[in-house]
């Protein structure tokens, strides 16, 4: 967390401020917080401060609270006499002074101290670079979990199989070569990114629409594209979008992606809601009126999986697989600010009343940006469901370190021929998309929680009783 | 091989010297006849008489004035102060003219004066014999500063700094005049500002200055027996400080200890950590760690005096403590 | 120009007629040039401090008359008239106080950090005391050499109070060096009188705890200096050792040039020592030996001037040293 958006004052210059008195809201990557005063006194927000809305770097002062009889252009004239550029403190507790001082207000960060933002050494950063290994979510042999040198290697020989020995001949379909060659495409590269794999006309064509970049506008285009630009919107990259970003390059980037996909037959399923629907609407009590979503439905029935296939409940961790014992269930959220995962902590031990309601609690806070990052984070296991947009099949992508993602696709009524291979039935179907990496956990145990997967929704009643 | 003792190395080459330049001559207490306090010039009183070897009144900011008059005038000193402690009287000689007659004179002047001392801790010398100060010297403009760990190293060193034209502090650490090594019976004269590599390795780099250099060797094989491989660097000189081979070495392990029975608080591992950081943050894969001596005077019963410098033994867990990091 | 050494014309306790016109030159010379300086102060030209010698012109003359180039003189922050009796131009002067890469100290020194090694004068020093160590020190690499020169020391009364004077005399004095340490003896350091800072109010009087000679003489009298100095550096080149010459003498302007000069000293007293001017009492002593003086005074006095008004004009036209150049020549190596 290097810089967060001051989203708005909660007091004003001149408002009397005392120690634990909200003072502003800043938003970080995941959460929005209230930071509160530490001192008593008048709160005096300088003309040249940041306003609402801008991005800046925790430790920028943004006001003071002046105490006693201070008046603000002594403290600027004494802070001056100091030091020529008032340096920026890093947190907020470092600008109290015990005598009569007015304290700097600095952006903090709202980092909570049980999830510390990882520290790396020079070297292993510089390594890192050089290596192109994302190391922000690596956990460090260092002294207090610093991230070493070691540590940079030992992930990246967990995350980049053995490259392709050069000189070896390539595994490419003569027309992949072909095309390839036309397109300008790294056969090399290619093979690297895609170990094992014998690289087909579409691979090839796939990485050549990846590398396109927008054509530059040369010089006789120059008005036309400063026109273009005066229409585009330009939007901070930061906040919120920086951390999808930053997360979703480093999954594309260290995991091994491998999606199955399978239909499931979800009519029963869909009869168990409309009942719980019904008897929601009967219920007096506020916890019976919840009704569980189709995803609270696959988030009970995952963690039911899960427990019986404990390999897609881990994560990576340097050269060693980590099976979680507890299954927290992620579930994408789609907010104004972007992509969020809220988290139902030990869904194995709860009902799927239980975790209907804490799935809409974290859902709803979430939405408002009011959720803390113990609920924003530690998932063992993400759900994401794009059915309510019409979509019916994708490749979700793995939520890192995670071992994999589960994707719903809409429920439809469709033709289905039933087991008798006679009958034609109306079902209701929904198609799963299971992305895992391949890295932790092998195609045939993956397709095996798939498999359960789906006989539980079938089945629903089973796993109801049981 | 020829052997000789780290003070019988100097001594050879002082007397080389002397027979090769005239301008030559040492002043000091107890030089003359008696040879030394510490054997520096036995047998060239004989040789070269009195104005040569010219021993002196209790008067050390009185000679170290006179020296540098006569170093402006054509002469090259070698000031023995037999114990290091003994040059803070002159002080303001040194620091105020010996260190600037060049600068000041655009260059027109020469400095070729040695201040040479015995220099370190241990044998209860307690506080007056056995102080060190090369930092200090080495944060003044102007000087040089010879820190040699080995007999041959002395003598290599010794001569460069009689032939240099500016002001060189030669420190000789009292632990270190017995002891023997090789030294070549052709002549040879070694540069200043040169470190040597004295062990190879891979996981952790340590310069160590005077006297810490064996014990920080005896310490890194007593890692090397656990798998771990330690590059042991002796500047040699401080002033010059040869930071480019500290500097290579941290490049190829990423880790950093000085060992320096000085002080540490404005220290010369200060120095080569303010360096590193500078011109190698993106190696440095921890902290830069120091080990110093403590930062007090040094006392003179045995146990508290053994407590105040570093040991093998501290040295071998200060290396762990950083591979640590 | 340089400035002719009169040694090998005249006798060493009294010079010959041209010798008596060419100690009135550069005590002119080193009064002129010093006026200049204080013009030059007041101007805001000269950047750092400026202690000027005039008053003690005798001194610096009626000695450096006995040097050669080869001879090497130390002295202390009231140098400018050492520089200048040794052989540093007025030009190299002025433009050194003007910070200027001409200056004989290539802009590196200032009033009190005068170098010109090339005529012997081997430095001036803002510490007071080591002049007085170096001195013996150049006196020990000519013993050493086996070479004919001496080391000379100017000091003033403040230093022989410091511990260089004790341990500087005592070693010149055992080793029997080629040294004459001169004490300017102008009553006062800085503003602390000598009558206050000694137990013993003779300063000539303490040669004889080292065993040496000390003679104490008239500093306001040329003549006087000069048989002084003329009989202790012959006693010097001729190895019998060094010798304390004690100069009684005034400055009558302040210790530097911006001080106040009042509280430590009466202006009463510093009338009656203008009233003795050197200078002064030295060409009235010239007309009354010659009648004819008058004109080579005159002659003198001219020459003199346009001396000056080169020498400010070649200063203030002269570069700057290149900042470029601030940290050179730190070692020896350095270019």
């Amino acid at each position: 967390m290097e810089q967060g958006t001051l989203v708005e004052w909660l007091k004003q210059t001149g408002d009397a401020v005392h120690a634990g008195d909200l003072l502003y809201v800043v938003e970080s990557d995941k959460t929005t917080n209230e930071v509160e005063a530490m001192d008593d006194g008048v709160l005096y927000i300088p003309a040249d401060s940041p306003p609402p809305g801008s991005v800046v770097p925790v430790g920028a002062r943004l006001a003071f609270i002046l105490q006693g009889d201070e008046d603000y252009a002594n403290v600027i004239a004494s802070q001056s006499a100091e030091a020529p550029t008032a340096p920026a403190l890093a947190a907020p507790q470092a600008a109290v002074t015990p005598h009569n001082r007015a304290s700097s207000l600095t952006a903090s960060t709202p980092v909570p101290l049980s999830v510390p933002a990882a520290t790396i050494s020079p070297r292993a950063r510089r390594v890192a670079q050089e290596l192109g290994v994302a190391w922000e979510n690596l956990r460090g042999s260092g002294k207090s979990g610093r991230i070493v040198e070691r540590d940079i290697y030992a992930a990246r020989s967990a995350a980049t199989p053995e490259p392709p020995h050069p000189g070896a001949p390539l595994d490419v379909t003569p027309v992949a070569r072909r095309i390839a060659a036309q397109l300008g495409v790294d056969l090399e590269a290619l093979a690297t990114a895609t170990p094992g794999k014998r690289i087909t006309r579409q691979d090839v064509e796939q990485m050549a629409r990846a590398s396109q970049k927008p054509p530059a506008p040369d010089q006789r285009n120059q008005q036309e594209a400063a026109a273009a630009e005066s229409s585009q919107t330009h939007q901070a990259f930061s906040g919120v979008r920086r951390t999808i970003a930053d997360r979703m390059a480093l999954s594309a980037r260290t995991t091994a992606p491998v999606t199955l996909m399978t239909e499931v037959d979800v009519t029963e399923l869909v009869h168990l809601r409309e009942q719980l629907k019904a008897s929601a609407k009967a219920s007096r009590s506020p916890a019976g009126a919840v009704v569980p979503s189709y995803t609270d439905i696959f988030v009970k029935l995952c963690a039911l999986a899960l427990q019986e296939h404990p390999a897609l409940n881990a994560r990576l961790e340097e050269d060693i697989i980590v099976q979680e014992q507890g299954i927290h269930i992620g579930i994408a959220v789609d907010t104004a600010r972007g992509l969020l995962v809220a988290v139902v902590r030990d869904v194995q031990g709860k009902s799927l009343r239980q975790v209907a309601a804490d799935s809409r609690q974290v859902i709803e806070r979430a939405r408002a940006g009011k959720a803390t990052p113990n609920e924003l984070q530690g998932s063992t296991f993400t759900i994401t469901n794009l059915g309510m947009y019409a979509i019916d099949a994708f490749t979700p992508i793995i939520n890192p370190p995670e071992c994999a993602i589960l994707g719903m696709g809409r429920i439809a009524a469709r033709q289905v021929v039933m087991e008798d291979r006679r009958t034609v039935a109306i079902r209701d179907m929904l198609t799963l998309s299971l992305t895992f990496d391949h890295r932790i956990v092998d195609g045939a145990p993956a397709a095996r929680f798939l498999q359960q997967v789906k006989q539980l929704a079938e089945s629903p009643y089973l796993w109801l009783i049981s | 091989m020829r052997e000789l003792t780290y003070t019988a190395a100097t001594r050879e080459a002082l007397a080389e010297e002397m027979a090769r330049d005239a301008t030559i001559f040492v002043v000091g207490e107890g030089i003359g006849p008696r040879g030394g306090n510490f054997a520096t010039t036995v047998g060239l009183y004989e040789q070269y008489g009195p104005m040569r070897l010219r021993d002196t009144p209790i008067s050390e900011r009185g000679f170290v004035g006179l020296c540098c008059g006569a170093a402006m005038t054509g002469a090259r000193p070698v000031v023995d102060f037999m114990f290091l402690d003994f040059i803070l009287d002159a002080v303001g000689e040194l620091f105020n003219q010996v260190a600037k007659v060049q600068y000041m004179s655009n260059g027109r002047l020469k400095m070729p004066l040695v201040l040479r001392g015995c220099i370190g801790i241990g044998n209860s010398a307690a506080t007056h014999h056995s102080g060190s100060y090369y930092p200090i010297f080495a944060h003044i403009p102007g000087f040089r500063v010879a820190v040699p760990s080995t007999p041959y190293d002395a003598k290599g060193l010794f001569k460069a700094a009689i032939r240099s034209d500016d002001p060189v502090l030669f420190l000789e650490h009292r632990s270190l005049l017995a002891t023997k090594g090789h030294v070549p019976e052709q002549e040879y004269v070694l540069p200043f500002g040169q470190a040597a590599v004295v062990r190879s390795g891979k996981d952790l780099t340590v310069v160590a200055i005077a006297s810490m250099v064996r014990k920080t060797l005896n310490a890194a094989e007593q890692l090397a027996g656990d798998g771990i491989s330690v590059e042991v660097i002796d500047p040699r000189t401080i002033a010059p400080l040869d930071m480019e081979t500290i500097l290579q070495s941290l490049h190829k392990t990423g880790r950093l200890l000085i060992v320096d029975e000085t002080f540490a608080p404005c220290g010369i591992g200060a120095e080569i950590a303010a360096q590193a950081m500078d011109r190698a943050f993106d190696d440095l894969d921890a902290p830069v760690k120091r080990l110093n001596g403590a930062h007090t005077p040094t006392p003179y019963s045995p146990p508290l005096e053994a407590a105040v410098v570093p040991n093998a033994e501290s040295i071998a867990q200060a290396m762990r403590d950083l591979l640590a990091e | 120009m340089t400035i002719a050494t009169t040694r090998a014309t005249h006798d060493r306790l009294e010079p010959d007629a041209a010798g008596y016109l060419a100690l009135y030159r550069q005590m002119l010379i080193i009064r002129r040039c010093e006026e200049q300086l204080v013009r030059l102060y007041q101007a805001g030209l000269v950047h750092g401090a400026c202690h000027t010698y005039i008053g003690e012109e005798a001194v610096a003359t009626g000695v450096c008359a006995h040097l050669t180039q080869d001879d090497a003189v130390f002295s202390t922050h009231r140098g400018h008239g050492h520089a200048l009796a040794k052989g540093v131009t007025p030009r190299e002067l002025i433009a050194e106080l003007l910070g200027r890469v001409t200056g004989c100290s290539r802009g590196r020194g200032g009033s009190m950090h005068l170098f010109a090694p090339e005529v012997g004068m081997m430095g001036t020093s803002g510490i007071v005391g080591p002049c007085i160590l170096q001195a013996a020190g150049a006196g020990y690499t000519f013993k050493l050499l086996g070479k004919p020169q001496v080391g000379v020391a100017f000091f003033g009364d403040g230093a022989v109070n410091n511990g260089a004077f004790h341990e500087g005399l005592n070693m010149a004095s055992i080793w029997k060096l080629p040294a004459v340490f001169v004490c300017e003896n102008n009553l006062y350091a800085t503003e602390i009188a000598f009558s206050y800072a000694a137990g013993n109010p003779s300063v000539a009087a303490r040669a004889e705890a080292y065993g040496i000679p000390g003679v104490c003489v008239d500093g306001n009298d040329v003549l006087a200096v000069y048989a002084a100095a003329g009989e202790a550096i012959h006693r010097a080149r001729e190895g019998d050792g060094p010798t304390l010459i004690e100069c009684r003498t005034y400055r009558t302007r302040p210790h530097s040039e911006g001080m106040r000069d009042a509280g430590y000293r009466t202006q009463e007293e510093i009338e009656a020592w203008k009233a003795r001017d050197p200078i002064t009492q030295f060409s009235a002593k010239l007309l009354a030996d010659n009648p004819a003086g008058d004109a080579a005074i005159a002659r003198i006095e001219a020459e003199v001037k346009a001396m000056m008004d080169d020498a400010v004009e070649f200063a203030k036209n002269s570069p700057f040293p290149d900042p470029a150049t601030a940290t050179d020549h730190i070692f020896s190596n350095h270019a």
